[in-house]
């Protein structure tokens, strides 16, 4: 069930209806919400519910058994299960065909293994990647006892499953969702000129800039680039930055909002990504949820930064590397991964470095848009690994960038949905806040229907057909 | 009308925070203070702070949640826009309300056409039949004709702007509201198949490679019987990395022109939805395409609807309307002089979806035997395990394991499209070469 679908549109009218009219009974409230977030999972694929139930129910007794439990070896062992178990499903379901059919190529490449047998078939279930680092999430939170309440199953069950975030995040926390759900939510204080301002925005973002950059620029040369200029394949990079934003940003927009509709509130995801003035910077802003997570369950258990520089730098790579491992089960993604890796371990030298050199080239890109330039340009060579379906099509496209022939005029609405697609995140929150305030002081019809009419115009100007959100496959 | 809550007016919100700089942000929302949680709670670390000061790193990656300027004193802003309204449920409800009746009328034909387009069955007919109702009551008062108006001025910025989708292809779905009104006529292949990679999609001189300028040159004075153009048509089978595979092969060739007429999500035991048959004899007077490389029916392996009776997959009934359906569409496709190859469909991971596959292969199969212009490719061994079963990685040209196939376990990944594009290729020179031979 896609966001900008009717399917969805009447389904979160019905859960809204629904979990509002049985506030009054928590548990029944909270159940009804589990039902329609696994309904809703079931409609992408009913056969990976168990798989969902099950990670859920695992990081559900491992919680509250680590709640439970006193002494330190006990809780550690209790831990180190739940987290292994929920990394062993994790990379059965998504990358044992990958790494079989890697092992399988270098021992034959090494003439140490010949083999006609079959490497494994496991499908992936969608959104795996989310709802394990939620258990995980979960167990960890219990674990350092920073969740302030006993964890129920019913509650931990919501909190790995809750459909907004499912599929493709924000990746909540346990610490800060469970907490939601231990009281029902408050039917005085729904804060719905942002719910409808998210959702409305997250529908334009998708529907109306991502797919049409997606289907007239960027999918043509990324799948074909031996046919296409260097000033095309320029155009598609740029390109691919404005789609992955208006992609993932317009997801996260629509979960908040959907959310906020039933009174909970999710964190946000996005924070002007391509106005980053560093690679750190960057990590600020983009899948802040995902890099939260990797920071403070996976780069600070690794040592952090409490070590020499050496393993600093080894912590940031594998870090990095398995952040990018983390978007899918290819090359593409750990070399992504570990150019994020190098680009923050060289701007961490940079920083501290006092050389005459980098002093002076510090002064230059001290100025404040030079380096957003420089950081945007960092960020979009990253895409290329990103996008690129090999390494081949990685070394493909950085030869057509010197291939200069006759280039096609692009469309003006590609140019123009490009343009949108990044100037989108020059619009001050201040600015959305003042023009949603004054949204909420119109007359409440008038709200509803100046909502309808911007979901119908949305409708009406979209190009036929949905295209799914680029996370889902995460 | 409610008024404002003064309670709720006066709740500072943490994104709305004027010391949220560029720079500083607070980047995750705080929870409702009504909740009885601090805004602290959103924002604070998961590490203590004297852990985030020396753990130095952690901003390398993110240390987004150490804004503590603006966590502070979140009372001491003082903005106008920091107030922003929550609302009660009963007006969220009559706001929800207001706007789900208004989108149910502008919409009804939107929704009437979704309605149809869902899988045959007893809740299709439900929602199909009411929703035409909700149509049929709008149309007197005028409620359905803002969105026609919309379309239509959508269609004309579109083509202003260069966009838009191929007015033939789009006059093929039911919903005709959404076919732009321009004359049929021999179109640039930019627009052709706009919604999908479209490779080819520029002029024929713009197809030559670099080097090949003279070629380019060439082409433009080259008698047009020496040019031969392939129409790629169909599914989403062919239109992703297939298609795109099939074009970066032909790129080279300066006599080839490329034609992709794809939609996604069609097939033909649906014309109630999208009418390939409707499509296809424009399409072919249009481009005049030499050799056709087609793909459908992917999405066959459904019910059909045939006036009020449903056909149940695979039965009597359903098997002799498709047959004939298959039949038809590639004696549309086979027209004098041209050669058309039709694209088996290859084991899916699902097993009873491969079974299905299976069972539409042997109707194809059958039925470009009746036609003696189109031939059917078997991809059921070719982009398969040894024994015939469904494989996401199998040995490439190089003897490698690479990924044939999407996760999804239909569509092929571009290690497979690249495989089965060889096999393509060949058929298109070859037969090229026959169709060149005869005319000699």
């Amino acid at each position: 069930m896609l966001f900008p679908t009717a399917e969805y549109g009447i389904f979160l009218l019905c859960v809204f209806a629904a979990a509002w009219a049985l506030r009054r009974h928590l548990r029944a409230h909270k159940g009804l919400l589990l039902l329609a977030s696994y309904g809703f999972y079931a409609f992408w694929n009913w056969r990976f519910l168990p798989l969902l139930v099950g990670v859920s129910l695992l990081a559900a007794g491992v919680g509250r058994g680590l709640q439970l439990v006193d002494g330190a070896p006990a809780r550690k062992a209790l831990l180190a299960f739940g987290v292994t178990a929920s990394l062993a499903t994790l990379v059965v379901f998504k990358y044992l065909g990958f790494l079989a059919s890697a092992a399988l190529n270098v021992l034959e490449l090494t003439h140490l293994h010949s083999s006609s047998a079959r490497l494994p078939e496991v499908a992936l279930p969608v959104g795996i990647s989310f709802f394990v680092f939620h258990a995980i999430s979960l167990m960890v939170d219990a674990f350092r006892r920073r969740i302030a309440v006993p964890i129920r199953t019913l509650d931990a069950l919501l909190y790995v499953a809750f459909f907004p975030q499912l599929i493709a995040g924000p990746i909540l926390r346990a610490e800060n969702f469970l907490p939601q759900l231990a009281r029902p939510p408050d039917p005085e204080s729904i804060d719905a000129s942002r719910a409808l301002g998210l959702i409305a925005t997250g529908l334009v973002k998708k529907v109306l800039i991502a797919n049409v950059i997606a289907g007239q620029l960027v999918d043509p040369v990324f799948e074909s680039i031996g046919t296409h200029s260097g000033i095309e394949a320029l155009l598609a990079i740029y390109g691919y930055a404005a789609q992955i934003y208006c992609d993932f940003s317009g997801y996260s927009d629509i979960a908040i909002g959907s959310a906020l509709l039933l009174g909970y509130r999710l964190p946000e995801n996005f924070n002007a990504p391509y106005l980053a003035t560093s690679p750190r910077d960057f990590w600020r802003r983009w899948h802040i949820s995902l890099s939260t997570w990797l920071r403070d369950y996976l780069f600070i258990p690794l040592g952090g930064s409490r070590r020499s520089e050496g393993r600093i730098a080894a912590n940031l790579a594998i870090t990095m590397v398995l952040g990018g491992l983390w978007h899918g089960a290819a090359w593409t993604f750990v070399l992504w991964g570990a150019f994020h890796a190098a680009g923050l371990m060289v701007h961490r030298l940079w920083s501290g470095s006092e050389a005459p050199v980098a002093r002076q080239l510090k002064a230059f890109c001290g100025n404040e848009w030079v380096a957003r330039i420089l950081t945007f340009h960092f960020v979009c060579i990253g895409w290329i690994f990103f996008r690129s379906s090999s390494i081949d099509a990685v070394w493909e496209l950085f030869k057509a960038l010197g291939r200069w022939r006759e280039t096609p005029p692009l469309s003006a609405a590609v140019m123009l949905a490009l343009c949108l697609g990044l100037l989108t995140q020059l619009l001050p929150p201040l600015r959305r806040a003042t023009a949603r305030q004054r949204f909420s002081r119109l007359p409440l019809l008038i709200q509803g229907f100046a909502f309808a009419v911007v979901v119908f115009l949305i409708e009406a100007l979209a190009p036929q057909g949905v295209a799914p959100f680029i996370y889902f496959q995460f | 009308m409610p008024s404002l809550n003064a309670r709720n007016r006066c709740q500072p919100r943490m994104e709305e925070c004027p010391l949220a700089s560029p720079e500083r942000p607070p980047l995750l929302s705080a929870p409702a203070l009504s909740e009885g949680a601090s805004p602290a709670d959103w924002m604070a670390p998961p590490l203590s702070k004297a852990e985030l000061v020396e753990d130095s790193i952690a901003e390398a990656i993110a240390r987004h949640a150490s804004t503590a300027p603006a966590e502070a004193a979140p009372e001491k802003q003082s903005a106008p826009a920091d107030r922003t309204r929550l609302y009660s449920l009963p007006e969220v409800t009559v706001l929800l309300g207001a706007a789900a009746t208004l989108l149910l009328a502008l919409e009804s034909e939107a929704l009437a056409s979704w309605a149809r387009r869902m899988e045959v069955g007893p809740v299709q007919s439900v929602a199909a039949a009411a929703l035409r109702a909700i149509q049929t009551a709008m149309e007197p008062i005028g409620l359905t004709g803002p969105r026609r108006t919309a379309i239509e001025l959508g269609n004309r910025v579109a083509r202003v702007l260069g966009a838009g989708d191929d007015p033939l292809l789009a006059d093929g779905w039911h919903d005709a509201s959404r076919s732009p009104a321009l004359p049929v006529k021999p179109l640039d292949p930019q627009s052709v198949s706009a919604r999908a990679p479209v490779p080819e999609a520029r002029p024929a001189t713009a197809q030559t490679t670099p080097d090949s300028a003279e070629a380019g040159k060439a082409l433009e004075t080259t008698p047009a019987p020496t040019r031969k153009t392939v129409l790629l048509l169909g599914d989403s089978m062919i239109a992703g990395s297939l298609g795109s595979a099939i074009a970066l092969s032909l790129s080279s060739d300066p006599n080839q022109r490329l034609v992709r007429a794809v939609q996604t999500a069609t097939g033909i035991n649906r014309p109630d939805v999208f009418n390939w048959m409707k499509v296809i004899p424009p399409l072919l007077e249009r481009e005049n395409p030499q050799l056709i490389v087609c793909s459908l029916g992917a999405n066959d392996a459904t019910d059909i609807r045939d006036g009020d009776r449903v056909l149940e997959f695979a039965q009597a009934g359903w098997r002799r309307t498709y047959s004939e359906r298959v039949v038809s569409t590639m004696r549309l496709l086979a027209r004098p002089q041209a050669r058309v190859l039709w694209l088996g469909l290859p084991p899916m991971r699902e097993r009873a979806f491969s079974e299905r596959a299976r069972y539409l292969n042997g109707i194809f199969a059958q039925a470009a035997k009746e036609v003696p212009q189109v031939e059917y490719f078997d991809l059921e061994t070719l982009v398969a395990a040894p024994n015939g079963e469904y494989a996401t990685f199998l040995r490439n040209e190089e003897g490698r394991f690479a990924r044939m196939r999407m996760e999804d376990g239909v569509h092929y990944a571009p290690a497979g499209a690249r495989w089965i594009a060889r096999w393509v290729i060949d058929w298109i020179y070859e037969r090229r070469n026959r169709l060149s031979d005869a005319r000699q």
